[in-house]
């Protein structure tokens, strides 16, 4: 096949690091491929993530962009039709995709927040620790002092304290994606993944989920999906380019912005294309 | 104007079909309020019914042609209770479990397949059930536990629940289908095992429907007849156990009800076990509307 000079990614996969103050490759996604019922929707995506850093995915609506954000803590394989045809991802050196590898364990160590929060069918309490229960990742702590700690890292203990066995689903849309946050973090995530985090919400609250995340960097490494380019200009430290289920360009959110290599993504970047 | 006129319409429209709906809800209520007065009024309950409550439920037997004749029930409810028990404490952690699986587990072929099984199973008459039952279970009965005829409450309340159960499993499977998939997705995608997010999410979600489904079984148990005649062995007698045979009420009403004077004592007693039997399903269908609210409110759904 012929692949035409922009195509191809200007991210180097193996070792070579571009910048060398960057730090260790937390997550790295290695010519990565995935199917629909047959249809490929990733062609051999290459991507990293740094650690304590915030790596935002940009692109145009249907490039892939929820579908790679799913392979990297394995709940795509929740939909039936989707497989993952070749490549892997090592996550802190680990293969997320080796044989031995239990997706659930995955699924524990890197939490996604999803675009809609949805409350589960219990209290605000319970539902931050509906992930404690099952993986009795107490490490000496109390219930009480779990919820309180997450609700606080996410700035909802003091909306909610005095209601915590209140059902969750009475929580407004931007109190429940910060609950979904709590609920994540109380997993003790060693990665957070956001597939457009603020798109159901209004401008405060966008701006409080944004702080969150600044706040969480020094952390975890966070991925974010994103449509709102300012937003990845504010937020992110690398961005990584998506185009029609390949990886485009991968470069400091800085260079992306400003000096883009790529045709299309100076394109998209500049509101030529959308 | 024009706006003016399109608005009028709309207007016009919603009141329509406001007024209709309560039309469709005062006949429904009605004809319900009907049949139980007209029930009632061939009773005669309350007013000149030939026995007292505690005769007729409970002391006395059925004995039309005995002298005096006596029309007491308790019999066919405590038959009705055992088979309706039976069937439905069967059919329903199996149905759930089926629609669990058929909604969560199962291979999408396995539910292609399944599902209209299901509903061809539910459409069987049930004449075939008792036949069923007849050609499987009660030969064996006799052989087996060396009775004289095979017919008792045991192979009905079996046989009822193989019928209830397509009914409690596919509307099971509904209400588990009916959780939303990103819900599903954020609960898995927190590392849980599928049994935990059955146990933690999926019940309280699919609640509301869980209860449709024990509502229509239970529905659908208390009023069947033919096969419960057919398999129940039909006979007057208090039933001590399970291989004991028995009649339910819809089986005396059946079979007495055809040779039976109108406006006679005994007239009176069967339209009086009909009327229990009405407002037991009615009490029954209360109870599980307000228990599935007080589980709502509970579990936060
Ligand atoms: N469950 C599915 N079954 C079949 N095809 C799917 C499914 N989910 C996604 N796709 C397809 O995969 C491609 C990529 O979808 P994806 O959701 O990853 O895009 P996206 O970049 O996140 O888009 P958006 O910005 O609109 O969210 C699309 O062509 C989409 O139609
Ligand atoms: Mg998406």
């Amino acid at each position: 096949m012929i692949v035409p000079m922009e195509m191809t990614c200007s991210y180097a996969p193996e070792g070579d690091h571009e910048d060398p103050a960057d730090g260790p490759r937390i997550f790295d996604v290695r010519d990565l491929s995935v199917t629909f019922n047959g249809r490929s929707v990733l062609r051999g995506v290459n991507a990293m993530a740094l650690d304590r850093q915030v790596l935002a995915i940009v692109g145009p609506s249907g490039s892939g962009k929820s579908t790679l954000l799913r392979t990297m803590n394995r709940t795509l394989e929740l939909t039936l039709d989707a497989r993952v045809t070749s490549g892997d991802i090592h996550f802190k050196g680990e293969r997320l995709y080796g044989n031995g590898t239990d997706p659930r364990l995955v699924r524990k160590r890197i939490c996604m927040v999803h675009q809609k929060p949805v409350a589960f069918p219990m209290s605000i309490g319970e539902n931050v620790l509906f992930g404690v229960r099952f993986h009795k990742n107490w490490n000496g702590r109390t219930k009480d002092e779990i919820i309180r700690s997450c609700l606080d890292r996410v700035g909802l203990w003091n909306e909610v304290k005095d209601r915590l066995s209140d059902p969750a689903s009475r929580l407004s849309v931007g109190q429940l994606q910060r609950l979904c946050i709590a609920r994540a973090l109380a997993n003790d995530p060693e990665a957070i993944l956001m597939d457009e985090p603020c798109s159901a919400l209004d401008p405060v609250s966008t701006a409080r989920i944004e702080e969150l995340i600044l706040a969480m960097k020094p952390q975890l490494p966070i991925v974010i999906v994103t449509h709102n380019l300012a937003q990845a200009r504010r937020i992110s430290d690398q961005s990584l380019f998506l185009y029609d289920g390949q990886s485009l360009e991968q470069d400091t959110t800085e260079r992306i912005f400003t000096h883009p290599k790529n045709g299309r993504v100076r394109d998209f970047i500049t509101g030529k294309v959308g | 104007m024009i706006r003016h006129f399109l608005a009028k319409t709309l207007y016009w429209s919603d009141a329509a079909v406001k007024k209709l709906s309560f039309l469709a809800l005062g006949t429904g209520v009605a004809f319900l309020l009907l049949m139980i007065v007209f029930v009632l009024r061939e009773s005669s309950l309350g007013l000149g019914f030939a026995m007292n409550l505690f005769d007729f439920l409970v002391r006395q037997p059925w004995a039309p042609m005995a002298t005096p004749p006596s029309h007491g029930i308790f019999h066919a409810w405590i038959s009705t209770l055992v088979v309706t028990g039976l069937s439905l404490g069967l059919a329903i952690p199996l149905g759930f479990g089926i629609g669990l699986f058929l909604s969560e587990v199962a291979p999408r072929w396995v539910q292609q397949v399944m599902q209209p099984a299901l509903e061809v199973l539910a459409g069987i008459p049930a004449v075939v059930y008792g036949f069923f039952g007849y050609v499987t279970l009660v030969r064996n009965f006799e052989t087996w536990f060396d009775m004289p005829a095979g017919e008792c409450l045991l192979i009905a309340g079996l046989i009822l629940a193989v019928m209830v159960l397509p009914f409690v499993a596919s509307t099971a499977a509904e209400a588990f289908r009916g959780v939303a998939q990103d819900l599903r997705e954020m609960a898995y995608g927190l590392g849980v095992t599928q049994l935990y997010v059955m146990r933690r999410v999926l019940f309280r979600k699919a609640l509301p429907g869980l209860f449709a489904a024990v509502a229509l079984g239970l529905a659908r148990a208390l009023g069947e007849t033919l096969a419960v005649l057919m398999l129940a062995g039909n006979t007057v007698a208090v039933p001590h156990s399970l291989l004991d045979r028995g009649q339910p009420l819809t089986a005396l009403l059946t079979t007495e009800l055809g040779e039976t004077v109108v406006h006679s004592d005994k007239y009176q007693a069967l339209f009086a076990s009909g009327f229990i039997l009405l407002i037991v399903v009615l009490g029954i269908n209360v109870m599980i509307w307000t228990l599935k609210h007080r589980f709502l409110e509970r579990s936060h759904a």
